[in-house]
C-alpha cells in the first residue's frame, strides 16, 4: 500500500506535446549502440581480423537465412523446436503452479521438499540428460522431458514466494469475515500470486528455451539446436549465427510477450518501475 | 505487534537472519526424514527390483563407485581441469562484469547504448554460441573456460547495473549538497548501496559458470568431469554418472550456500523488506 | 449471550504469546474486563504496544487462545455480530471497491449479484458512490478507509470494531474523517468499540474512553465523556474538552516513561 501511494506520488510525467518531442536519448544511443556493433562486426571480418569460420559477418548471416527460409530448410527445424517447446514448457507450467502453490500453502510439505529444492538448484540440468537420454532414448519424449526440467524449478520457486508475498493482514481480514479455506484461496492466496506466478513464467520462458537447445545438442538430429550444431561442425558460421539469432529473437519477443501478459494481470497494481 | 500467525509464511527470519525455532526443528526433522526416506526407498525399491537398477542404479552402488573413483589419479586429473576450467571463467566473468556493469550502470549513455545487445544476449541460450566457440577456442579447456565466463558474465553484469541505476536519489542529494567530489560520491555512496547488489550477481553467475563448464564438457572434451558423466553414459554405468552428477550437486550447494551468507552480511544494515510490497 | 442490553461482555481476558524467535513466553494482556452496552461508541487509548490492537483481535475471534470470557450479544437479524475495520485499510488491492466492500457478503455465500445490490448503500453512505469500479491504489488514504468502514458495515454487524483506523492519515483527513464516521454512526446505529493512541480522536468520538496501560495491558480507568452530542469539531477547542484531554494524559504520561521518553 506504501509503495503504491509513493510510486503514485514519486515522479509525475511532464505533459510534453507529442509533435514537438525530439527522439529520445535513449532511442538515440540505443540506435547508435546496435547499428555501431553491427557495422564494427562487419568491419572486423571484411579486414580478415578474425576467421570467416569464427565470426562470419552480418551481411553474409543475411544472405545465409535468406537462402535457408526460401528453399525450406529452416521451417521444419523451427517446427520441431516449437513444439518441444511448447510440449515442455506447458507440462512445467502445469505442474510448476500447483506445486508451488501446494508448497507454499503448507508448511510441513515446504519443509519436506526444502532440501530437495536445493538440490535441484545447485545441479546443472545438463548434467542429468545423459541420463535422461539412457532411460528415454533419442527422441521427442527426451527433449520435451529437459525442457520441462529446465523451466519447472522457476516456475515452482515463483509461485510458492507468490503464496508467502501475501500480506498476513489479507489473512485477517478473511479470518475476519469467517471465509472458508477454499474462499481465502480464491481471494487471497491465488491473487496474490499472480504476479510472482507470472514472472516464474516469463523466467521460465528463457530456461524452456536453453532447454531445447541443450536437449538438441545433445540429443537430435532435428530442431534450431540441431541446425547449429550441423552447421558449427560444417564450419558453416553464417548458419550457426542465423540460428543463434533466430533463437535470441524468440527469447526476447517470448520475454517480451509474457511482460505485456504480466502488465495485463496487474490492472490492480500501479506501475512501479 | 506481530505474533505467531496461522497463514502461510516464509521462514520467519530475525533481523540477524535466523531463523525461528519452528521452523529450524521443522526443517530438520523433514527435511532429514524426506532424504533418508527417498533413499530407502530407492535403495530397496531398487533391490527388490520395483526400480530398474540399470537405468536408476540405487544409493549403495553410487557409494562404491564414489569409493572406487576417488582412488583413481584419473578422477582427480578430471577434477582439477574441471576446477581450473570453473575457477578460470568464473574469474574473468567477475573481472570484466563488475568493472563494466559498475560503468555501464553509471553512465546513462553508455546504458542506452549497450541496452539492445545486453537485452539480446540475455534473452539468448548462450550455449548455442557453443559451436562457434570450439571452432575458435579449440576443444581444450580455453573453450570451456570462456562457456563459463559467457555464462557467469551477465549474470554477475546486470544486477550490478541495476544496484548502480537503483541507488537512491536522496542520498546522492545528500551527498552533493555536502560538496562530495564525484570519485568521493562513488565511493560513499554508490559503491556500499550496490556492494549487495554485486553479490546476488555473485551468486547467481556460481550456477551458470557451473553449467557452462559441464555443458562444454559434454559436448567436446576429452577430460574434466562433464566428459567423465560423458564415458559413464556412454558405456551405461548409471552409479558413475550419478556419482559425478553428486559433485555437481555438493559443489553448487556449497558455493550458493557461502554466497548466501556473504550476501546476508553485507545486507544487514538494510531494513527488512516489507513482505507484500514486493515491485 | 449477554442480557439487559449488553453489546459485549469481557471477563478476565489474559493473553499471552511465545514469541517464534526467541521461544519467550509474553504476557501481552494481563486483564480485561469490560461491559459495553448496546448503542455505546466506546474508545480504548494507551501507549503503543500496551495490547490494545491484540484486545480487538481476541474479540474478532482472530486471536483464538485467549484466557477469560468474551460474550457477544447474538442477533435475531440476518447480520453477525461484529466485524473489524482495520489498522491501514487492509483493502485487497486486486479487488475493486465494489468487490472489497462485498467481500463479508461473499464469504457468507451471498451470491456476486446479491452482494453487490446490498453493499451498494454503504459505498453511498461513506460517500464513495460513483467509485465502485476503482481499485484501491487509485483512491487517497482516507478514501481507503471509508471502503474499509463500508466492507465493515456491509455484513451488518452489531459490534463495529475499530483498529486505529485513522493512523495513517494526515491531520486534515483525520478530522474530516473523524466527523465522517460520527455522521455515519449516527445513521448505522451501531456499538462501536475504537482503538486508537489519540487522545483527543477517543474524547471527540466516544461515549466512554477506557485508559490502558503499558504491556502487559490492563484497563487504568474508565472516563465517561458528558459532552453534548451531535458534536463538531470546534468541540475540541472548548474547557470541557481539554479539561478530559489533560487527566487522561496524565494517567498515560507515566506510562511512556520507559519506551520513548529519554530517561
Amino acid at each position: 500500500m506504501t509503495t503504491a501511494l509513493a510510486a503514485r506520488r514519486g515522479h509525475p510525467t511532464p505533459a510534453r506535446p507529442f509533435f514537438r518531442r525530439r527522439p529520445s536519448e535513449r532511442l538515440v544511443f540505443g540506435v547508435l549502440g546496435f547499428a555501431g556493433v553491427l557495422i564494427l562486426w562487419e568491419a572486423v571480418s571484411r579486414l580478415e581480423l578474425v576467421r570467416q569460420a569464427v565470426l562470419s559477418r552480418p551481411t553474409a548471416i543475411v544472405s545465409a537465412a535468406v537462402t535457408d527460409a526460401t528453399n525450406g530448410v529452416i521451417w521444419p527445424h523451427i517446427a520441431i523446436s516449437g513444439t518441444e517447446y511448447v510440449l515442455g514448457f506447458g507440462a512445467a507450467l502445469a505442474v510448476g503452479i500447483p506445486l508451488g502453490l501446494a508448497i507454499g500453502m503448507f508448511r510441513r510439505l515446504n519443509w519436506l521438499v526444502d532440501p530437495w529444492l536445493s538440490a535441484i538448484y545447485a545441479t546443472p540440468t545438463v548434467a542429468i540428460v545423459p541420463l535422461i537420454i539412457i532411460v528415454l532414448g533419442i527422441g521427442l519424449e527426451t527433449k520435451i522431458f529437459v525442457v520441462f526440467l529446465e523451466a519447472i524449478f522457476v516456475v515452482t520457486v515463483s509461485t510458492m514466494a507468490g503464496v508467502h508475498a501475501a500480506d498476513a493482514v489479507y489473512h485477517d481480514v478473511a479470518e475476519s469475515f469467517r471465509a472458508s479455506g477454499w474462499t481465502r484461496f480464491k481471494t487471497v492466496i491465488l491473487p496474490a500470486s499472480v504476479p510472482y506466478i507470472l514472472t516464474g513464467a516469463r523466467l521460465g520462458t528463457g530456461r524452456a528455451l536453453v532447454g531445447v537447445v541443450i536437449a538438441e545438442f545433445l540429443a537430435s538430429n532435428q530442431g534450431i539446436g540441431f541446425y547449429i550444431s550441423f552447421n558449427g561442425a560444417l564450419l558453416r558460421s553464417d548458419r550457426v549465427y542465423f540460428g543463434i539469432i533466430l533463437l535470441g529473437v524468440l527469447g526476447v519477443v517470448l520475454g517480451e510477450a509474457m511482460r505485456v501478459l504480466e502488465r495485463r494481470f496487474e490492472r490492480w497494481r500501479p506501475a512501479i518501475n | 505487534m506481530s505474533i505467531a500467525s496461522r497463514y502461510p509464511q516464509p521462514a520467519v527470519r530475525s533481523r540477524r537472519g535466523g531463523l525461528s525455532w519452528i521452523d529450524r526443528r521443522g526443517r530438520l526433522v523433514y527435511g532429514t526424514a524426506g532424504l533418508v526416506g527417498f533413499a530407502l526407498l530407492w535403495e530397496f525399491g531398487s533391490r527388490a527390483g520395483v526400480i530398474n537398477e540399470f537405468f536408476f542404479s540405487r544409493p549403495t552402488a553410487i557409494f562404491q563407485a564414489g569409493v572406487n573413483e576417488v582412488q583413481l589419479e584419473r578422477f582427480w586429473r578430471d577434477v582439477r581441469v574441471s576446477l581450473t576450467e570453473f575457477l578460470a571463467g568464473y574469474g574473468i566473468a567477475i573481472a570484466i562484469g563488475v568493472p563494466l556493469g559498475l560503468l555501464t550502470g553509471w553512465y546513462k549513455r553508455l546504458n542506452y547504448a549497450l541496452d539492445p545487445w545486453l537485452n539480446f544476449l540475455n534473452s539468448l541460450p548462450r550455449f548455442a554460441l557453443l559451436p562457434v566457440i570450439f571452432i575458435a577456442f579449440g576443444l581444450g579447456i580455453w573453450s570451456k573456460i570462456f562457456v563459463a565466463f559467457l555464462g557467469a558474465w551477465l549474470a554477475i553484469m546486470i544486477p550490478t547495473i541495476q544496484g548502480v541505476r537503483t541507488v537512491d536519489r536522496r542520498f546522492l542529494d545528500v551527498a552533493a549538497s555536502f560538496g562530495a567530489s564525484k570519485a568521493r560520491l562513488f565511493v560513499t555512496v554508490v559503491a556500499p548501496a550496490t556492494v549487495p547488489f554485486i553479490i546476488t550477481g555473485l551468486r547467481l553467475g556460481v550456477a551458470r559458470a557451473l553449467i557452462g563448464v559441464i555443458t562444454g564438457e559434454l559436448l567436446a572434451a576429452t577430460e574434466g568431469l562433464g566428459f567423465f558423466i560423458k564415458r559413464a553414459s556412454d558405456t551405461l554405468q548409471t552409479d558413475r554418472l550419478l556419482f559425478a552428477v553428486l559433485i555437481f550437486t555438493f559443489t553448487g550447494i556449497i558455493l550458493v550456500e557461502a554466497l548466501r551468507q556473504i550476501e546476508k552480511r553485507f545486507q544487514r544494515w538494510r531494513p527488512p523488506v516489507r513482505r507484500g510490497a514486493t515491485a | 449471550m449477554t442480557s439487559n442490553g449488553l453489546a459485549l461482555r469481557a471477563t478476565g481476558v489474559r493473553f499471552s504469546y511465545v514469541d517464534q524467535a526467541t521461544r519467550d513466553n509474553l504476557l501481552a494482556i494481563e486483564r480485561i474486563d469490560l461491559e459495553i452496552p448496546e448503542g455505546q461508541f466506546v474508545a480504548i487509548v494507551g501507549p503503543s504496544g500496551c495490547g490494545k490492537s491484540t484486545f480487538v483481535k481476541i474479540v474478532n475471534g482472530l486471536l483464538p487462545d485467549y484466557e477469560g470470557e468474551i460474550d457477544v450479544m447474538e442477533r435475531s437479524g440476518q447480520g453477525t455480530a461484529h466485524a473489524m475495520v482495520f489498522q491501514d485499510a487492509a483493502l485487497f488491492p486486486w479487488y475493486t471497491v465494489l468487490n472489497n466492500v462485498s467481500y463479508g457478503l461473499r464469504c457468507r455465500g451471498v451470491p456476486a449479484k446479491a452482494a453487490h445490490e446490498r453493499a451498494m448503500p454503504y459505498i453511498k453512505l461513506v460517500g464513495l458512490a460513483g467509485f465502485e469500479q476503482k481499485y484501491p491504489y487509485q483512491l487517497s488514504g482516507g478514501m481507503q478507509q471509508r471502503a474499509n468502514l463500508a466492507r465493515a458495515l456491509t455484513v451488518d454487524p452489531e459490534i463495529l470494531l475499530m483498529d486505529e483506523p485513522f493512523a495513517a492519515l494526515d491531520a486534515q483527513t483525520r478530522e474530516l474523517m473523524q466527523a465522517e464516521l460520527l455522521r455515519i454512526w449516527d445513521e448505522a446505529d451501531k456499538t462501536v468499540l475504537f482503538i486508537t493512541h489519540q487522545i483527543d480522536e477517543a474524547i471527540y468520538l466516544a461515549d466512554r474512553v477506557l485508559v490502558m496501560s503499558a504491556r502487559p495491558g490492563r484497563i487504568l480507568a474508565d472516563i465517561p465523556v458528558d459532552l453534548p452530542r451531535p458534536r463538531e469539531l470546534r468541540i475540541k477547542r472548548t474547557p470541557e474538552f481539554t479539561a478530559l484531554a489533560d487527566r487522561i494524559w496524565e494517567l498515560i504520561s507515566p506510562q511512556l516513561h520507559d519506551q520513548d521518553v529519554p530517561a
